[in-house]
């Protein structure tokens, strides 16, 4: 990171400025209309900026960047965990195990690994008591997974702010679990550093100034594109894991929890209640990382699947509308609103390497295999009268009601030794019918705040005047919304004029029909030359 | 300030663009943001009215530094029976808008929920006029 450029409390795009020509692009793409060109080069408004990453995405000429940790970073500590989003598992081949990807994670310099999935099924739990057990709840919750959204909503639909889940991301919770393991193990001299592996800007961001609670666990964050490379490469050292023997199967299921040290099914200690509900439908946190996976999951844990109504989202443009929509009062009939900003999910982040297309053919692809090493390791471990019914009778078993008897305890016993610093949060209090520890040990604990970037001035008076201004200004430009004067289009470039941050001689129309008068007089203009100004 | 829209009739993809545009307006001013919320429920159900009974309109809306008002015009077939109209759940939209999501007889109650007053005056052949006002009432 060059000296100059500070980490922002909003983003975490930056720019080369050498490579970038000032040419608009990303202006034009910009969804927040976050970016300006000025004296030929791309600034970002702070305050509007929902770090969506859209203009890392657009750049032709590959000026925009992420702000990332470096390998160098890790020196100082002596314990340096990875954590891995869902997402992260759909960019390398299905063929490369979970244990080879966290393996060519330690050779990078990592000494242990964290899988976000887990984490992100204890939210998946909280949410579906949420639903269940929440009083007053509005209609629809929006999931806090990505922080874009959340971003988005700041700025631009202030009055769905309390629609948020209050609900921790899973990150935050890994980075938690992390520390804790890390520092159980840290001799005197050992310093810990806790580092995400993510997929996007945002997630970067939040790493380093969170949104809804205070403090992070997490102490730095790596953009995964700036890691493919060399994962890859130590990926391709080692042997295809199609050659594994059953035995190291059965070592990595171990890892997972599914099955003791010695071949036995055990209560699991934070994926699931019971090993039949595992053989039934598997779920392993993974689907977390594409389009629906999160909606999935509160579905699996529900008392009454059959009564939630939810509605998925994603890509900016798709995302925006919803919003609307729901801000208009157009979508009360759902329960839940699963939000992404990326087309897909988090598989298609600014930050990752194959297509969202693939990411999740390949995120599909694992969970299959999951299934079905775990039915065949489990067949052949097992007693006779201890192995895994078929599908349906497993269903039938973990019915829903079970399943939620045992949210309860199941949450509890993850949170028994949680941090209950943050126990009396005042949010999701709010929406519980009877207090519940358990669950306030996941929730948000700062209320999230409006940014009211959209605001003329602070003073109505002033705003309109302000507004007044702007459209008269409006009513000279040639409203073509060429981009050319820096703004992405001419209501912009008016109200960065009111805002005395541009002059309307920055519309090259203006510009030119100026020009004009000066050289061939006021009303002798060039044959055919110039004359849009006002004819609008 | 006084702002008009044309609202187009019978596209359903247009519909809500004039409630959008205030949405913005209203932020811009820094009106608080519960009021944003209750105008733009309260037009975009005019608007959605609008279009699928009335083949679409006029849409007025003054801006005051402590109300905003409100009118929708239209020239379509008016409403036989206002009492009636106001029920929740009571609808005569077409089959098309149904499809759409919409006709769950909740329009006209949502924007009398959402407004500090509001009249509508109707003659079946000629048109209706709804006026809707919200107060801003700063924290």
């Amino acid at each position: 990171m060059p000296e100059e450029q500070f980490p922002s409390q909003f983003h975490s795009v930056h720019l080369h400025e050498d490579m970038c020509k000032g040419c608009t692009i990303c202006v034009t793409g910009c969804p927040a209309e976050a970016i300006r060109v000025r004296n030929g080069k791309a600034h970002i408004l702070e305050e509007r900026c929902i770090d969506c990453g859209e203009c890392i995405r657009h750049c032709p000429n590959k000026a925009k960047y992420s702000l990332s940790a470096d390998i160098k970073d890790l020196e100082p500590y002596t314990l340096k965990a990875a954590l891995i989003t869902p997402s992260i598992y759909g960019q390398f081949n299905v063929h490369y195990s979970k244990k080879q990807i966290h393996d060519a994670f330690k050779l990078l310099g990592f000494t242990d690994v964290f899988d976000v999935s887990e984490d992100a099924l204890r939210i998946s739990r909280a949410t579906s008591y949420l639903l269940s057990h929440g009083k007053n709840l509005p209609k629809p919750l929006i999931s806090s997974s990505c922080p874009t959204v959340i971003k988005l909503i700041e700025v631009r639909f202030p009055s769905l702010l309390d629609n948020i889940l209050p609900l921790l991301p899973p990150v935050e919770l890994t980075a938690r679990r992390a520390r804790k393991d890390l520092e159980s193990r840290a001799g005197p001299a050992d310093k810990t550093g806790i580092f995400l592996i993510s997929p996007c800007s945002a997630k970067i961001t939040v790493a380093r100034s969170p949104v809804g609670y205070d403090s992070t666990a997490i102490d730095g964050a790596f953009s995964f594109a700036s890691l493919y490379l060399p994962l890859v490469t130590e990926l391709r050292k080692m042997r295809s894991d199609e050659k594994k023997s059953v035995s190291e199967i059965a070592e990595e299921l171990k890892a997972l929890n599914f099955v003791s040290k010695d071949g036995k099914p055990v209560e699991s200690r934070i994926k699931l209640p019971e090993i039949s509900e595992y053989y039934s439908d598997a779920p392993d946190g993974l689907a977390w990382g594409r389009e629906s996976g999160e909606s999935e999951y509160a579905v699996h844990f529900l008392e009454h699947p059959e009564k939630f109504n939810w509605i998925t989202a994603c890509g900016i443009q798709q995302v925006i509308e919803t919003l609307e929509s729901i801000e208009d009062g157009q979508m009360s009939s759902y329960d839940f609103a699963e939000i992404d900003a990326c087309p897909g999910g988090c598989i298609n982040g600014p930050l990752m390497i194959k297509p969202g297309s693939e990411g999740l053919a390949v995120l599909r692809n694992r969970l299959r295999n999951r299934r079905v090493q775990a039915a065949d390791l489990a067949s052949r471990t097992l007693p006779e009268n201890e192995r895994p019914h078929s599908a349906e009778e497993a269903q039938n078993e973990a019915s829903p009601a079970v399943r939620n008897k045992t949210l309860a305890a199941t949450l509890a016993a993850e949170n028994a030794s949680e941090d209950r610093a943050n126990a009396a949060s005042p949010l999701l209090t709010d929406l519980l019918d009877e207090p519940d520890p358990d669950i306030e040990a996941l929730s948000f604990t700062k209320k999230i705040t409006p940014r009211p970037a959209r605001q003329l001035s602070g003073d109505f008076a002033t705003a309109r005047k302000m507004m007044q201004n702007m459209e008269d200004i409006i009513e000279q430009l040639p409203g073509l919304d060429c981009g050319s004067c820096g703004a992405p289009n001419c209501r912009a470039l008016a109200e960065d004029i009111v805002r005395h941050q541009a002059k309307l001689e920055d519309c090259v129309t203006i510009m030119k029909s100026r020009y004009e008068e000066l050289l061939f007089g006021k009303n002798n203009k060039a044959g055919g030359g110039g004359g849009t100004v006002g004819s609008r | 300030m006084k702002y008009e829209y044309d609202v187009s009739g019978d596209d359903f993809s247009k519909a809500g663009t004039a409630s959008q545009d205030i949405k913005r307006k209203l932020q811009q001013l820094g009106v608080p943001v519960a009021t944003v919320k209750r105008t733009a429920i309260a037009m975009f159900e005019a608007e959605i009215n609008m279009v699928i009974h009335a083949h679409g309109g006029k849409a007025t809306v003054d801006i005051a530094e402590d109300r905003i008002s409100i009118v929708m015009e239209d020239h379509g077939p008016g409403i036989p029976d206002i009492e009636l109209a106001m029920q929740p759940g009571y609808s005569t939209a077409s089959a098309e808008a149904r499809d759409l999501g919409w006709g769950a007889g909740m329009g006209l109650p949502n924007m009398k929920r959402n407004s500090d007053f509001m009249n509508i005056e109707s003659t079946v052949g000629v048109g209706t006029k709804v006026t809707m006002e919200i107060h801003i009432q700063n924290a």
